[in-house]
């Protein structure tokens, strides 16, 4: 669907042109001598044909590249490419970029690389500001932080410790309640208990 | 209280932990924790884990909605084993017997599969905040805030 050719030109404005086909309608960009992109400046066909050009590379098509992405660095790297394209191609390709932050999110969370993974979301957040889901992602996995610490002692950790150091078997699988090392309930359902006990200096615990 | 030997606080809380519960073959360090507003409960001090993990029931009764503002994924490794859930924010707390409690805001993960885990404290969303030591003699878990 998509293809990619660069072209280098003989002169002295414009030394490269690069053509897109997309979605079957030719797209064609200059970038002139001093690196900067002009988005969608249509260079006519005399153009070509008054000058000559040879072809320099033969481009991956940038979906492909999209989907090859596999590091911060790639990540960042094809954002900013996409963000020079025309409206309609950045749009098209943004959606890519999009899903791939969620695709790369879960490479860096298998290999436990979590200050990557907040660096992502962090890349993301700046380049697509409208995306709701990536700030509550970016929140979600931001550093750990102390709110606060305060004088509130429990009583009777002692005593609980001590009681659920004796459970017997029958409260294998079950939530149990557990007070000053008294047992006040036993349920199934976590959400009883929590019910029944509310706001109550009660520990509930699941016995494995 | 423990201190350095220059007579600077290393941390000012302590409570006891329980290092079995009932007939289960395994020895962990479970301390007293208050995921929110929950019920206090018991979870397994993990230094390899690197998120709290709650249970998914836990998760539903402090809000029934909690996946609407949640990242999904299914790569967390439990145990060696992939495992699928969300992760979300919350404020964790670690419940002293004697000094000051200690309130930390980081991610937690919320399994959602069938598996019977307990819950946990892991090192990078709640460890690597507070500074800590264990008496494994007297069962005593030390703990209190990097800024002292």
């Amino acid at each position: 669907m998509f293809s990619t050719e660069v072209y280098s030109a003989e002169d002295s404005t414009t030394t490269a042109v690069i053509n897109y086909i997309c979605l079957g309608r030719l797209v064609r960009y200059a970038q002139f001598a001093n690196n900067k992109v002009k988005p969608d400046c249509y260079i006519p066909s005399e153009f070509y044909k008054s000058h000559s050009y040879t072809i320099v590379s033969q481009g991956m098509a940038l979906e492909d590249q999209i989907a090859s992405i596999d590091s911060l660095a790639s990540f960042e790297d094809m954002i900013e490419k996409i963000q020079k394209r025309v409206p309609e191609q950045k749009e098209l390709y943004n959606e890519g970029l999009k899903n791939k932050v969620y695709e790369l999110f879960e490479s860096f969370l298998s290999s436990e690389e979590i200050e990557k993974a907040r660096e992502l979301f962090q890349l993301a957040v700046k380049f697509f500001p409208d995306e709701k889901k990536f700030s509550v992602a970016k929140n979600i996995i931001a550093p750990s932080k102390v709110v606060s610490s305060n004088k509130s002692e429990t009583e009777g950790i002692q005593e609980t410790t001590q009681f659920l150091k004796n459970l017997g078997k029958e409260f294998e699988k079950k939530w149990i309640a557990v007070s000053n090392g008294r047992l006040l309930g036993v349920s199934n359902s976590y959400s009883k208990l929590a019910k029944t006990y509310k706001g109550r200096d009660v520990f509930i615990i699941k016995v494995l | 209280m423990l201190r350095h030997d220059d007579g600077t606080i290393f941390a000012c809380s302590q409570t006891s932990y329980i290092d079995k519960i009932g007939e289960h073959p395994e020895s962990r360090i479970y301390v007293s924790v208050q995921f929110d507003t929950l019920p206090k409960t018991f979870a397994v001090l993990d230094t390899g884990a690197p998120w709290c993990i709650l249970n998914k029931e836990q998760a539903i009764e402090l809000n029934p909605n909690y996946k609407d503002e949640a990242i999904d994924t299914k790569c967390l490794n439990i145990r060696g084993e992939k495992t699928g859930g969300v992760l979300i924010r919350l404020p964790v707390r670690i419940c002293a017997e004697q000094g000051e409690d200690i309130i930390i805001e980081g991610t937690v993960f919320v399994p959602q599969d069938e598996r019977n885990l307990p819950n946990f404290i892991g090192l990078d969303g709640f460890l690597s905040r507070i500074k800590f030591a264990i008496n494994p003699q007297s069962n005593i878990f030390y703990f209190g805030p990097i800024a002292q």
